[in-house]
């Protein structure tokens, strides 16, 4: 148990007694994960903000279910995909459409490694997805997830989870290569 | 093989996933076509490309204070619930909304109970299909008289507000906040696991407990 | 307790008759089995059930009550503690009423603490705050609270309780039994039920009794712990589903996972012919214990 995780583990617990400062230091240290995967499922950067909330918020309430049987962020992470499918499915109605132009500006500030105009690029592929495939392209090859835990999250089948994920990465090749 | 065969194992070719026998007939066709090698290409490329995205990234404005404020308010609750903006409402209109919704909420809740009941005898003897399909019939009809009811009660609930004592209030919303949340994980795991057959009848009993508190709530007196 | 009403006696008493604390003494006579309305929204309750064919009302009522209504016609009687209508200063009134013990009983309060004893009609009491305690042989029985606790002690009566954050007790539970709560925890303790439906969000759920031979329990609840006591013997089929909870159970075999790919557990098993024992929970625990 490497020093890192020994000393999540103390601030986990403070958070989970109700220690508020606890948990600012856990949000601190893993908003830019969680809002990384916001904004690549979404498409969107200021559904992205409010979701990125909306989960800290759920983290908070849903804190003492973390019994650290993996690292704090692994279980973020899964509670962050719950949330955003969740706030998709309770927005659809009334989901604007979205201009690509607009919501992708706060992209550009995003860069950090790489060459820049390709990473720009790339997220901005990503977000053009078509909702469900974009889902299963983040959470399969940005994530890592197998299809089987894609397929719990998100209610879709293994099959049609393959399906998604090679309709999205035909899109990109085809956006990327043009 | 032909190409579009190929084009469609590709995946499972550098996902790691694919069987020997379709990896053979993949490398062989593979060998003798150059658009489909060209596509190989683009694809692990693509996959690099994602691998050096940054893991993190920040968000644009501060987001920590609005967090920590709706948590020390306690104000984590999503739906109609959430709009908690003290609305005025004259006060003519608020008794004639409290009467309408009495008489609304009496029709819903016997919807409600007789749904209730039906589940029950439902999943007594044949235990599985007929409960299931009456269960789902009947979350249907929950959710919906459910948003209909909720959202007058909810108004006339607010009109009354001022009129009722913290600690009553308190109990009313902190229980609100716990039957929303309640529904909520339950219609998310329902979403993940849509054949399951036991959460359609806890979701009906938990909006049933929503209506028949938020009538209880709206109707107590002034002083409750 | 909510006693808003105890006053010293040495309580100056003002010109003004409704300001000052004013005891109460008066009967009326009633029909044997009629019933009795009271409403009171603050201070105590206490109904009695006597032998005599009259109503008697005794008490003090609270500093700036208006009035005591007590009137009768037909066969119901009611006893109504009367409120100016923009006081906020009022104290609250403490009610002995004694019934005849056929009555059927009805009492609607604010935060006054209810209690009803040796009445045999029906009885129906509503609270917010005000804890309820019922005792006696009702006919029925019909409970609702806000935040009150309630205490139920009413051999084979039927009926039901309900409450949004009380806590609520039913023992000598023999009859038809229904108690729901949002996060109220619900104890039920009986004999042999005949039929006994429990309903929580968050609430915990005990069960301590045996059943009938066509007994049935049924406990739901979304993340409330269940607990079912029963008798080592208990001969019935039993059906536990959970979503995500644990189950427990004494009387033999384990839970099974619903589904491979999902979560969820589940546990049907049969000790014999005989009642049904049925618990249901999203993410609360059960356990099925021996005694």
């Amino acid at each position: 148990m490497s020093p890192e995780i020994g000393g999540e583990r103390e601030v986990v617990r403070a958070a989970q007694a109700g220690d508020l400062a606890s948990f600012e230091r856990l949000y601190r240290s893993t908003v830019g994960l969680v809002h990384a995967l916001c904004l690549r499922m979404a498409g969107n950067a200021a559904l992205a903000e409010e979701l990125t909330q909306d989960v800290f918020v759920r983290a908070w309430e849903k804190l003492s279910t973390f019994r650290g049987e993996s690292a704090f962020a692994t279980w973020l992470t899964r509670l962050t995909v719950n949330v955003v499918l969740s706030e998709r499915r309770e927005r659809r109605r009334r989901e604007a459409r979205i201009t690509l132009a607009d919501d992708l500006e706060p992209l550009a500030g995003a860069v950090q490694a790489g060459k820049p105009g390709e990473a720009l690029d790339l997220e901005r592929a990503i977000a053009s997805l078509p909702p469900k495939a974009r889902h299963v392209f983040v959470l399969h090859d940005v994530q890592g997830w197998e299809h089987a835990e894609i397929a719990q999250q998100t209610g879709l089948a293994v099959g049609t989870s393959k399906a998604h994920l090679h309709r999205a990465r035909r899109l990109l090749r085809e956006v990327l290569s043009s | 093989m032909n190409c579009r065969d190929a084009r469609l194992l590709l995946d499972d070719l550098v996902d790691g996933a694919i069987g020997e026998t379709s990896r053979h007939a993949l490398e062989l066709h593979l060998r003798g076509c150059v658009a489909c090698r060209a596509s190989e290409a683009q694809l692990r490329n693509l996959l690099a490309a994602v691998g050096a995205l940054p893991r993190r990234i920040e968000p644009a404005r501060e987001l920590w204070s609005g967090i920590a404020a709706r948590i020390t308010a306690g104000n984590v609750v999503t739906g109609a619930f959430a709009e908690r903006g003290r609305r005025r409402i004259p006060l003519g209109a608020a008794a004639a909304a409290a009467a309408l919704l009495i008489a609304l909420t009496s029709i819903v809740t016997a919807v409600l109970l007789r749904g209730g009941h039906a589940s029950r005898e439902g999943l007594a003897s044949d235990g599985g299909a007929r409960g299931t399909v009456a269960a789902s019939l009947q979350l249907s009809q929950a959710r919906s008289t459910c948003e209909a009811a909720r959202r007058q009660l909810l108004t006339a609930f607010e009109a009354r507000r001022a009129s009722l004592s913290p600690a009553t209030l308190k109990v009313v919303d902190d229980n609100l906040r716990i039957i929303d949340r309640a529904v909520r994980d339950m219609e998310d795991a329902l979403a993940r696991d849509p054949g399951n057959q036991e959460l359609p009848s806890l979701l009906v009993t938990a909006y049933r407990q929503e209506i028949d508190m938020l009538q209880r709530a709206a109707g107590i007196p002034a002083r409750g | 307790m909510k006693r808003i009403g105890i006053l010293a006696l040495t309580m100056a008493v003002a010109a003004v008759p409704a300001v000052a604390q004013q005891r109460v003494d008066e009967k009326k006579p009633a029909a044997r089995d009629g019933a009795v309305e009271v409403h009171n929204v603050a201070g105590s309750i206490r109904v009695t059930g006597w032998d005599k064919d009259e109503v008697a009302v005794a008490g003090t009522l609270g500093k700036g009550t208006e009035r005591l209504e007590f009137s009768s016609s037909d066969r119901r009687t009611v006893v109504r503690v009367v409120l100016p209508h923009n006081a906020h200063n009022v104290d609250g009134s403490d009610l002995e009423i004694k019934v005849p013990q056929g009555s059927s009983v009805e009492v609607d309060t604010v935060s006054a603490d209810i209690t009803v004893d040796k009445v045999s009609g029906e009885t129906d009491l509503e609270s917010v705050s005000g804890e309820v305690t019922v005792g006696g042989e009702p006919t029925r029985f019909s409970v609702k609270t806000v935040s009150g606790d309630v205490a139920i002690t009413a051999a084979s009566a039927p009926g039901r309780a309900k409450s949004v954050s009380g806590d609520i007790k039913l023992n000598g539970v023999a009859g038809n039994v229904e108690a729901g709560s949002v996060s109220g925890t619900i104890v039920v303790k009986g004999d042999a039920v005949s039929r006994v439906d429990l309903e929580t969000t968050s609430g915990d759920i005990r069960f301590d009794a045996g059943l009938t031979k066509d007994g049935r329990v049924e406990a739901k609840t979304v993340s409330g712990t269940v607990e079912l006591q029963l008798p080592a013997a208990t001969l019935g089929d039993f059906d536990v589903t959970t979503f995500s909870g644990n189950i427990t159970n004494d009387f033999g075999p384990a839970a099974k996972r619903t589904s491979e790919y999902g979560p969820g557990k589940e546990l049907s098993f049969s000790t014999g012919a005989g009642g049904r024992i049925i618990a249901k929970s999203f993410s609360g625990s059960v356990h099925l214990r021996k005694k």
